[in-house]
């Protein structure tokens, strides 16, 4: 998929553990490991607001288009 | 679940149906079956001869592995949910079995049409007619299964 997740990125720069942001957003880890990986089909906007809000940054931070 | 009970009722009523019927094919194969081909020369009047009652049990063993596949299928439903791939397989042979058990007997119909009455004639369409719309019913209801299922995944991995 040309979109690519930066949340590792970020998560590094904020040196946030995943498992804190999982907790702070409110949803599982698995669901955030699946969301790192690339294998999530889509990503509901409050989950998106949450993650901005918790890492104070913009979506783009987290979410890049690479054409291939 | 309230919708689980009533799957889990249609499943041990499938349970029981298909013993019925097994019970049944077993009984025509030593009451008629066998004794008609070894006493074949009794049964000269019938136009498949001796065989006749073993096309018969034959289409009746066709429907049984229709009815044995829906039993699966809903087997299926209750151990891992609605949208799983086996039983939309499951599904699909079942749909596909009634379908062509509706062909082998719309075909036997027409072979034997002259030991009929007209009304039983008729009647004998009519049922292989919605026999095909079972299937038709069950090939459409395995795909619901197949679409429900990619939209569960879509679901699931929309975090």
């Amino acid at each position: 998929m040309p979109i690519v997740v930066n949340l590792d990125v970020m998560l590094a720069k904020r040196k946030m553990k995943s498992k804190d942001l999982a907790e702070i957003i409110g949803i599982t880890t698995a669901n955030l490991s699946i969301l790192k990986s690339g294998k999530a089909k889509a990503i509901r906007f409050s989950t998106l607001e949450a993650i901005c809000e918790a890492l104070e940054c913009q979506p783009a931070d987290i979410l890049e288009y690479v054409d291939n | 679940m309230q919708h689980m009970k009533k799957v889990k009722l249609l499943y041990r009523l499938l349970i029981f149906i298909n013993l019925a019927t097994f019970v049944l094919i077993v009984t025509q194969i030593f009451g008629l079956v066998i004794p008609d081909i070894v006493n074949s020369s009794q049964t000269k009047n019938h136009v498949l001869g001796a065989f006749n009652n073993l096309i018969l049990t034959g289409l009746l063993s066709v429907i049984l592995m229709g009815s044995f596949k829906i039993q699966q299928g809903i087997k299926h439903i209750i151990k891992d949910g609605f949208f799983n791939r086996i039983s939309e397989l499951k599904f699909r042979k079942a749909g596909l079995i009634f379908v062509g058990f509706a062909l082998l007997r719309t075909a036997y119909i027409i072979l034997a049409r002259n030991e009929f009455k007209l009304n039983e004639l008729i009647n004998s369409f009519i049922m292989a007619f919605l026999v095909v719309l079972v299937g038709m019913g069950l090939l459409i209801f395995s795909d619901f299964i197949k679409n429900g299922g990619v939209i569960k995944e879509e679901n699931d991995l929309t975090i």
